[in-house]
Protein backbone atom coordinates (compact mmCIF):
# COMPACT_ATOMS: atom_id res chain seq x y z
CA UNK A 1 0.00 0.00 0.00
CA UNK A 2 3.25 2.11 0.74
CA UNK A 3 4.75 1.96 -2.32
CA UNK A 4 1.44 2.40 -4.31
CA UNK A 5 0.97 5.69 -2.46
CA UNK A 6 4.71 6.24 -3.19
CA UNK A 7 3.96 5.66 -7.33
CA UNK A 8 0.62 7.93 -7.41
CA UNK A 9 2.28 10.60 -5.14
CA UNK A 10 5.38 10.40 -7.73
CA UNK A 11 3.10 10.08 -10.93
CA UNK A 12 0.73 13.26 -10.06
CA UNK A 13 3.64 15.41 -9.22
CA UNK A 14 4.92 14.82 -12.78
CA UNK A 15 1.89 15.61 -13.44
CA UNK A 16 1.16 19.10 -12.07
CA UNK A 17 4.59 20.12 -12.49
CA UNK A 18 4.86 18.70 -16.34
CA UNK A 19 4.68 22.29 -17.50
CA UNK A 20 8.37 23.33 -15.55
CA UNK A 21 11.41 23.02 -17.06
CA UNK A 22 15.01 22.49 -16.25
CA UNK A 23 17.10 23.05 -19.15
CA UNK A 24 16.82 25.11 -22.45
CA UNK A 25 18.26 24.42 -25.90
CA UNK A 26 17.78 27.04 -28.36
CA UNK A 27 18.66 27.58 -31.85
CA UNK A 28 17.74 31.30 -33.40
CA UNK A 29 18.27 33.25 -36.96
CA UNK A 30 19.66 36.55 -36.00
CA UNK A 31 19.51 39.60 -37.62
CA UNK A 32 22.36 42.26 -37.00
CA UNK A 33 23.35 45.53 -37.84
CA UNK A 34 26.00 47.43 -36.92
CA UNK A 35 26.36 50.99 -34.98
CA UNK A 36 30.46 51.38 -35.36
CA UNK A 37 32.85 50.92 -37.77
CA UNK A 38 29.91 52.13 -40.23
CA UNK A 39 32.07 53.71 -42.87
CA UNK A 40 33.22 49.75 -43.08
CA UNK A 41 30.08 47.88 -43.00
CA UNK A 42 26.45 49.74 -42.73
CA UNK A 43 24.16 47.03 -43.62
CA UNK A 44 21.67 44.90 -41.61
CA UNK A 45 22.40 41.38 -41.95
CA UNK A 46 20.37 38.69 -41.80
CA UNK A 47 23.18 36.04 -42.58
CA UNK A 48 23.61 35.31 -38.35
CA UNK A 49 22.54 31.96 -36.10
CA UNK A 50 22.63 31.00 -32.36
CA UNK A 51 22.64 28.03 -30.50
CA UNK A 52 21.70 28.22 -26.28
CA UNK A 53 21.27 25.88 -23.76
CA UNK A 54 20.42 27.15 -20.48
CA UNK A 55 20.41 25.24 -17.09
CA UNK A 56 17.74 25.89 -14.11
CA UNK A 57 19.61 28.03 -10.83
CA UNK A 58 16.09 29.03 -9.44
CA UNK A 59 13.05 28.81 -10.64
CA UNK A 60 12.89 31.61 -12.73
CA UNK A 61 17.12 32.58 -13.05
CA UNK A 62 18.19 30.30 -15.79
CA UNK A 63 22.35 30.43 -16.95
CA UNK A 64 24.15 28.94 -19.93
CA UNK A 65 25.91 29.20 -23.26
CA UNK A 66 25.42 31.08 -26.22
CA UNK A 67 27.00 30.24 -29.08
CA UNK A 68 26.95 32.56 -32.06
CA UNK A 69 27.71 33.30 -35.86
CA UNK A 70 27.13 36.22 -37.74
CA UNK A 71 28.81 37.82 -40.79
CA UNK A 72 28.39 41.63 -41.71
CA UNK A 73 29.14 42.86 -45.20
CA UNK A 74 28.80 45.86 -47.56
CA UNK A 75 29.52 46.38 -51.28
CA UNK A 76 31.87 49.39 -51.76
CA UNK A 77 31.27 50.42 -55.42
CA UNK A 78 34.65 51.12 -57.77
CA UNK A 79 36.38 53.82 -56.82
CA UNK A 80 39.83 55.61 -56.32
CA UNK A 81 41.46 55.32 -53.52
CA UNK A 82 44.52 57.76 -52.85
CA UNK A 83 47.64 57.46 -50.90
CA UNK A 84 50.33 60.12 -51.47
CA UNK A 85 51.97 59.28 -55.20
CA UNK A 86 49.85 56.31 -54.97
CA UNK A 87 46.53 55.51 -56.05
CA UNK A 88 44.31 52.23 -55.83
CA UNK A 89 41.25 51.93 -58.22
CA UNK A 90 38.46 48.94 -57.36
CA UNK A 91 35.66 48.07 -55.42
CA UNK A 92 35.60 46.74 -52.37
CA UNK A 93 33.58 43.67 -50.37
CA UNK A 94 33.96 44.60 -47.20
CA UNK A 95 32.74 41.48 -44.71
CA UNK A 96 33.00 41.52 -40.89
CA UNK A 97 33.13 37.37 -39.51
CA UNK A 98 31.46 37.62 -36.07
CA UNK A 99 31.90 34.45 -33.62
CA UNK A 100 30.97 34.97 -30.08
CA UNK A 101 31.02 32.87 -26.98
CA UNK A 102 28.71 33.99 -23.93
CA UNK A 103 28.10 32.86 -20.63
CA UNK A 104 24.82 33.89 -20.14
CA UNK A 105 22.00 34.64 -17.86
CA UNK A 106 18.56 34.54 -17.46
CA UNK A 107 15.92 36.45 -15.79
CA UNK A 108 12.41 35.04 -16.45
CA UNK A 109 8.92 37.16 -15.25
CA UNK A 110 7.40 33.55 -15.22
CA UNK A 111 8.16 29.91 -16.36
CA UNK A 112 5.20 28.28 -16.82
CA UNK A 113 2.63 30.29 -19.18
CA UNK A 114 2.82 30.55 -22.34
CA UNK A 115 3.87 33.74 -22.77
CA UNK A 116 7.24 33.97 -20.65
CA UNK A 117 9.02 37.34 -21.08
CA UNK A 118 13.14 37.40 -20.04
CA UNK A 119 16.24 39.81 -19.85
CA UNK A 120 18.88 38.59 -19.66
CA UNK A 121 22.84 39.41 -19.97
CA UNK A 122 25.85 37.30 -21.48
CA UNK A 123 29.55 37.63 -20.88
CA UNK A 124 32.37 36.21 -22.99
CA UNK A 125 34.59 36.55 -25.89
CA UNK A 126 34.26 37.67 -29.42
CA UNK A 127 36.70 36.62 -32.37
CA UNK A 128 36.41 39.31 -35.29
CA UNK A 129 37.28 38.30 -38.93
CA UNK A 130 37.70 41.02 -41.19
CA UNK A 131 38.08 40.21 -44.69
CA UNK A 132 38.36 43.13 -47.43
CA UNK A 133 37.90 41.39 -50.33
CA UNK A 134 38.85 42.81 -54.10
CA UNK A 135 39.33 41.24 -57.60
CA UNK A 136 41.28 37.83 -56.58
CA UNK A 137 42.95 39.83 -53.44
CA UNK A 138 42.33 39.67 -49.76
CA UNK A 139 43.02 42.28 -46.93
CA UNK A 140 42.33 40.20 -43.67
CA UNK A 141 42.51 40.78 -39.85
CA UNK A 142 41.54 38.75 -37.12
CA UNK A 143 41.32 40.12 -33.39
CA UNK A 144 39.66 38.64 -30.02
CA UNK A 145 37.95 40.93 -27.36
CA UNK A 146 35.42 40.44 -24.63
CA UNK A 147 31.91 40.46 -25.72
CA UNK A 148 28.83 42.07 -23.37
CA UNK A 149 25.53 41.15 -24.72
CA UNK A 150 22.05 42.40 -22.84
CA UNK A 151 19.12 41.05 -24.32
CA UNK A 152 15.33 40.93 -23.78
CA UNK A 153 12.94 38.46 -25.06
CA UNK A 154 9.92 36.17 -25.03
CA UNK A 155 9.09 32.30 -25.50
CA UNK A 156 5.54 31.59 -26.51
CA UNK A 157 4.10 27.97 -26.01
CA UNK A 158 1.27 27.33 -28.31
CA UNK A 159 0.45 25.38 -25.33
CA UNK A 160 1.61 25.74 -21.45
CA UNK A 161 2.56 22.12 -21.06
CA UNK A 162 4.40 22.28 -24.24
CA UNK A 163 7.79 21.36 -24.55
CA UNK A 164 8.76 23.84 -27.58
CA UNK A 165 7.87 27.52 -27.58
CA UNK A 166 8.77 30.40 -30.40
CA UNK A 167 11.38 32.22 -28.93
CA UNK A 168 11.87 36.00 -29.69
CA UNK A 169 14.53 37.84 -28.60
CA UNK A 170 16.35 42.09 -29.32
CA UNK A 171 19.98 41.96 -27.95
CA UNK A 172 23.03 44.81 -27.91
CA UNK A 173 26.70 43.49 -28.84
CA UNK A 174 29.37 44.94 -27.60
CA UNK A 175 33.07 43.30 -28.57
CA UNK A 176 36.17 45.09 -28.06
CA UNK A 177 37.76 43.21 -30.90
CA UNK A 178 39.73 46.15 -33.43
CA UNK A 179 41.71 46.02 -36.20
CA UNK A 180 44.59 48.26 -36.57
CA UNK A 181 45.37 47.38 -39.95
CA UNK A 182 42.42 48.39 -41.18
CA UNK A 183 41.72 51.30 -38.80
CA UNK A 184 38.73 50.07 -37.33
CA UNK A 185 37.23 49.86 -33.54
CA UNK A 186 35.26 48.23 -31.37
CA UNK A 187 32.27 46.65 -32.99
CA UNK A 188 28.64 47.00 -31.22
CA UNK A 189 25.93 45.64 -33.01
CA UNK A 190 22.23 45.55 -32.17
CA UNK A 191 20.07 42.09 -33.55
CA UNK A 192 16.66 40.63 -33.34
CA UNK A 193 16.46 36.93 -32.97
CA UNK A 194 14.16 34.77 -34.43
CA UNK A 195 13.67 30.92 -33.57
CA UNK A 196 12.24 28.03 -31.32
CA UNK A 197 13.26 26.30 -28.05
CA UNK A 198 13.38 22.98 -26.78
CA UNK A 199 12.03 23.17 -22.76
CA UNK A 200 14.03 20.10 -21.67
CA UNK A 201 13.04 18.63 -17.99
CA UNK B 1 5.29 8.23 -16.67
CA UNK B 2 5.51 10.25 -19.83
CA UNK B 3 6.27 13.76 -20.28
CA UNK B 4 3.95 15.89 -22.34
CA UNK B 5 4.77 16.37 -25.58
CA UNK B 6 8.30 14.82 -24.95
CA UNK B 7 10.54 14.40 -27.60
CA UNK B 8 12.63 11.37 -27.50
CA UNK B 9 16.14 11.75 -26.54
CA UNK B 10 17.62 11.22 -30.10
CA UNK B 11 15.45 13.83 -31.54
CA UNK B 12 17.12 16.17 -29.18
CA UNK B 13 20.50 14.54 -30.69
CA UNK B 14 19.29 15.17 -33.98
CA UNK B 15 18.18 19.36 -33.11
CA UNK B 16 21.45 19.86 -31.78
CA UNK B 17 23.52 18.35 -34.44
CA UNK B 18 21.54 20.27 -36.86
CA UNK B 19 21.77 23.69 -35.55
CA UNK B 20 25.19 23.26 -34.57
CA UNK B 21 25.97 22.22 -38.47
CA UNK B 22 23.88 25.08 -39.45
CA UNK B 23 25.99 27.34 -37.21
CA UNK B 24 29.13 26.22 -38.45
CA UNK B 25 27.86 25.90 -42.73
CA UNK B 26 26.63 29.41 -42.73
CA UNK B 27 29.72 30.81 -40.76
CA UNK B 28 31.84 32.55 -43.55
CA UNK B 29 30.55 33.31 -46.99
CA UNK B 30 32.34 35.04 -49.32
CA UNK B 31 31.59 37.10 -52.68
CA UNK B 32 31.42 34.99 -55.89
CA UNK B 33 34.64 34.87 -58.29
CA UNK B 34 31.68 36.42 -60.99
CA UNK B 35 31.54 39.24 -58.60
CA UNK B 36 35.10 39.92 -57.94
CA UNK B 37 36.32 40.00 -61.10
CA UNK B 38 33.83 42.10 -62.99
CA UNK B 39 36.84 45.12 -63.08
CA UNK B 40 40.48 44.99 -62.46
CA UNK B 41 42.14 46.46 -60.09
CA UNK B 42 44.49 49.28 -60.68
CA UNK B 43 47.22 50.53 -58.85
CA UNK B 44 49.48 53.00 -59.67
CA UNK B 45 52.75 55.01 -58.03
CA UNK B 46 54.78 58.06 -59.06
CA UNK B 47 58.20 59.65 -58.15
CA UNK B 48 57.43 62.64 -56.51
CA UNK B 49 60.70 64.32 -57.32
CA UNK B 50 59.97 64.10 -60.93
CA UNK B 51 58.27 66.77 -62.67
CA UNK B 52 56.70 65.33 -65.71
CA UNK B 53 56.38 68.09 -67.86
CA UNK B 54 60.01 67.87 -68.46
CA UNK B 55 59.69 65.27 -70.85
CA UNK B 56 58.85 65.25 -74.56
CA UNK B 57 59.31 62.00 -76.48
CA UNK B 58 58.70 58.47 -75.48
CA UNK B 59 59.08 55.12 -77.24
CA UNK B 60 57.00 51.77 -76.85
CA UNK B 61 56.97 48.95 -79.42
CA UNK B 62 53.78 48.99 -80.74
CA UNK B 63 52.50 45.07 -80.77
CA UNK B 64 54.10 43.60 -78.35
CA UNK B 65 54.29 43.25 -74.65
CA UNK B 66 57.08 41.71 -72.46
CA UNK B 67 55.83 37.98 -70.48
CA UNK B 68 57.13 36.36 -67.23
CA UNK B 69 55.63 33.56 -66.73
CA UNK B 70 56.87 30.29 -64.78
CA UNK B 71 54.10 27.87 -67.03
CA UNK B 72 55.55 28.99 -70.41
CA UNK B 73 59.24 29.96 -71.44
CA UNK B 74 58.17 32.49 -74.29
CA UNK B 75 59.22 35.62 -73.26
CA UNK B 76 57.39 38.46 -75.47
CA UNK B 77 53.25 37.92 -75.45
CA UNK B 78 52.11 38.69 -78.84
CA UNK B 79 48.22 39.07 -80.61
CA UNK B 80 45.61 41.24 -80.46
CA UNK B 81 45.60 41.44 -76.67
CA UNK B 82 48.87 42.92 -76.65
CA UNK B 83 48.11 45.34 -80.00
CA UNK B 84 45.53 46.53 -78.06
CA UNK B 85 47.52 47.24 -74.98
CA UNK B 86 49.88 48.87 -76.10
CA UNK B 87 48.05 51.33 -78.80
CA UNK B 88 45.87 52.20 -75.43
CA UNK B 89 48.95 53.61 -73.74
CA UNK B 90 50.45 55.16 -76.95
CA UNK B 91 46.70 57.18 -77.09
CA UNK B 92 46.75 57.73 -73.38
CA UNK B 93 50.71 59.70 -73.73
CA UNK B 94 50.21 61.24 -76.79
CA UNK B 95 47.37 63.00 -75.18
CA UNK B 96 49.14 64.17 -72.74
CA UNK B 97 51.55 66.06 -74.96
CA UNK B 98 54.35 63.32 -75.20
CA UNK B 99 54.91 62.56 -78.75
CA UNK B 100 56.19 58.84 -79.72
CA UNK B 101 59.31 58.31 -81.42
CA UNK B 102 61.31 54.69 -82.24
CA UNK B 103 63.59 53.74 -80.13
CA UNK B 104 66.60 54.39 -82.02
CA UNK B 105 65.43 57.96 -81.78
CA UNK B 106 66.57 58.71 -78.32
CA UNK B 107 63.37 58.75 -76.64
CA UNK B 108 63.56 60.50 -72.84
CA UNK B 109 60.88 58.26 -71.62
CA UNK B 110 60.71 54.37 -72.32
CA UNK B 111 57.32 52.50 -71.93
CA UNK B 112 57.32 48.85 -70.80
CA UNK B 113 54.21 46.84 -70.35
CA UNK B 114 54.96 42.78 -69.59
CA UNK B 115 52.69 40.26 -68.07
CA UNK B 116 53.72 38.30 -65.32
CA UNK B 117 51.88 35.24 -65.09
CA UNK B 118 52.10 32.39 -62.16
CA UNK B 119 50.49 29.37 -62.70
CA UNK B 120 50.74 27.41 -59.25
CA UNK B 121 49.75 23.44 -58.41
CA UNK B 122 49.10 22.53 -54.81
CA UNK B 123 48.47 18.95 -53.57
CA UNK B 124 47.21 17.87 -50.41
CA UNK B 125 47.29 14.64 -49.13
CA UNK B 126 44.66 13.48 -46.16
CA UNK B 127 44.69 9.88 -44.25
CA UNK B 128 41.77 8.83 -43.30
CA UNK B 129 41.14 7.68 -40.09
CA UNK B 130 45.11 8.24 -39.80
CA UNK B 131 44.87 8.82 -35.45
CA UNK B 132 47.89 10.52 -33.66
CA UNK B 133 50.36 8.80 -36.15
CA UNK B 134 49.02 5.25 -36.02
CA UNK B 135 46.61 3.39 -38.62
CA UNK B 136 43.38 2.16 -36.36
CA UNK B 137 43.88 -1.63 -36.37
CA UNK B 138 39.78 -2.41 -36.39
CA UNK B 139 39.28 -0.34 -39.54
CA UNK B 140 42.14 -1.96 -41.71
CA UNK B 141 44.46 0.07 -44.15
CA UNK B 142 42.37 3.48 -45.65
CA UNK B 143 44.49 5.11 -48.74
CA UNK B 144 45.07 8.27 -48.76
CA UNK B 145 43.33 10.87 -50.47
CA UNK B 146 44.89 13.31 -52.86
CA UNK B 147 43.27 16.98 -53.88
CA UNK B 148 44.78 19.21 -56.40
CA UNK B 149 44.26 22.59 -56.16
CA UNK B 150 45.51 25.13 -59.36
CA UNK B 151 45.84 28.41 -59.34
CA UNK B 152 46.56 30.79 -61.86
CA UNK B 153 47.01 34.62 -61.61
CA UNK B 154 48.02 37.03 -63.93
CA UNK B 155 49.25 40.61 -63.67
CA UNK B 156 49.87 43.47 -66.40
CA UNK B 157 53.04 45.79 -65.48
CA UNK B 158 53.43 49.15 -66.92
CA UNK B 159 56.46 51.03 -65.87
CA UNK B 160 57.82 54.42 -67.21
CA UNK B 161 61.60 54.78 -67.05
CA UNK B 162 63.63 57.75 -67.76
CA UNK B 163 65.63 57.06 -69.94
CA UNK B 164 68.01 60.33 -70.36
CA UNK B 165 69.04 58.80 -66.43
CA UNK B 166 70.95 56.13 -66.58
CA UNK B 167 73.26 54.43 -63.96
CA UNK B 168 76.86 52.82 -64.05
CA UNK B 169 74.88 49.38 -63.83
CA UNK B 170 73.06 50.64 -66.59
CA UNK B 171 69.78 50.51 -65.39
CA UNK B 172 67.15 53.19 -65.82
CA UNK B 173 64.85 55.25 -63.10
CA UNK B 174 61.90 53.85 -63.22
CA UNK B 175 59.51 56.49 -62.62
CA UNK B 176 56.09 55.57 -62.57
CA UNK B 177 54.15 51.89 -62.06
CA UNK B 178 51.58 50.65 -62.82
CA UNK B 179 49.55 47.31 -61.81
CA UNK B 180 46.80 45.78 -63.23
CA UNK B 181 44.91 42.64 -62.59
CA UNK B 182 43.91 40.17 -62.37
CA UNK B 183 43.86 39.90 -66.28
CA UNK B 184 43.64 35.29 -66.08
CA UNK B 185 40.18 35.97 -64.18
CA UNK B 186 38.61 38.42 -65.61
CA UNK B 187 35.71 37.43 -67.91
CA UNK B 188 36.82 40.29 -70.61
CA UNK B 189 40.63 40.44 -70.18
CA UNK B 190 41.24 42.34 -73.16
CA UNK B 191 38.57 45.39 -72.97
CA UNK B 192 38.95 45.11 -69.34
CA UNK B 193 42.45 46.28 -69.30
CA UNK B 194 42.14 48.52 -71.85
CA UNK B 195 39.58 50.22 -69.53
CA UNK B 196 42.18 49.78 -67.04
CA UNK B 197 44.95 51.33 -68.92
CA UNK B 198 42.82 54.25 -69.66
CA UNK B 199 42.49 54.51 -65.17
CA UNK B 200 46.14 54.28 -64.56
CA UNK B 201 46.27 57.59 -66.34
CA UNK B 202 43.48 58.69 -65.28
CA UNK B 203 44.50 58.51 -61.41
CA UNK B 204 47.76 59.77 -62.23
CA UNK B 205 47.45 63.06 -63.79
CA UNK B 206 50.91 64.30 -62.85
CA UNK B 207 51.85 62.37 -66.26
CA UNK B 208 51.73 65.38 -68.42
CA UNK B 209 53.16 67.96 -70.53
Amino acid sequence: MRILITIFLIGFSKVAFGQYFDKIYGFSLDVTTPLSNTEYVDNISARGFRFMYREMISEKFFGGLDLTNSTLTEYKPRQTYTNGSGAITTDLYNYTYNYGATLTFDYFLNTEKKLMPYAGLGVGASFLRFHQYYNVYTSQADSWGVLIRPQVGIFYRLRENSSWAFQAALHYDYSSAKSEELDLGALSVIGMQVGFVILDW
Amino acid sequence: MNKPDRYLSMDRVYFLLASISLLFAGCEPSPSAEELNQDLLVQTAFDETINFKNYNTYSIPLDTLGLISNSVNDTLLLGEYSKLVTQRLKSNMDSRGYTWVEKSQSPDLGLTAFVVNNFNVFQTINYPNYYGGYYSPYYGYYYPVVNTYASNSGILIIQLVDLNQKTSQNQFRVIWNCYIGDIIASPDPAGKSVEAVDQAFTQTSVIGK
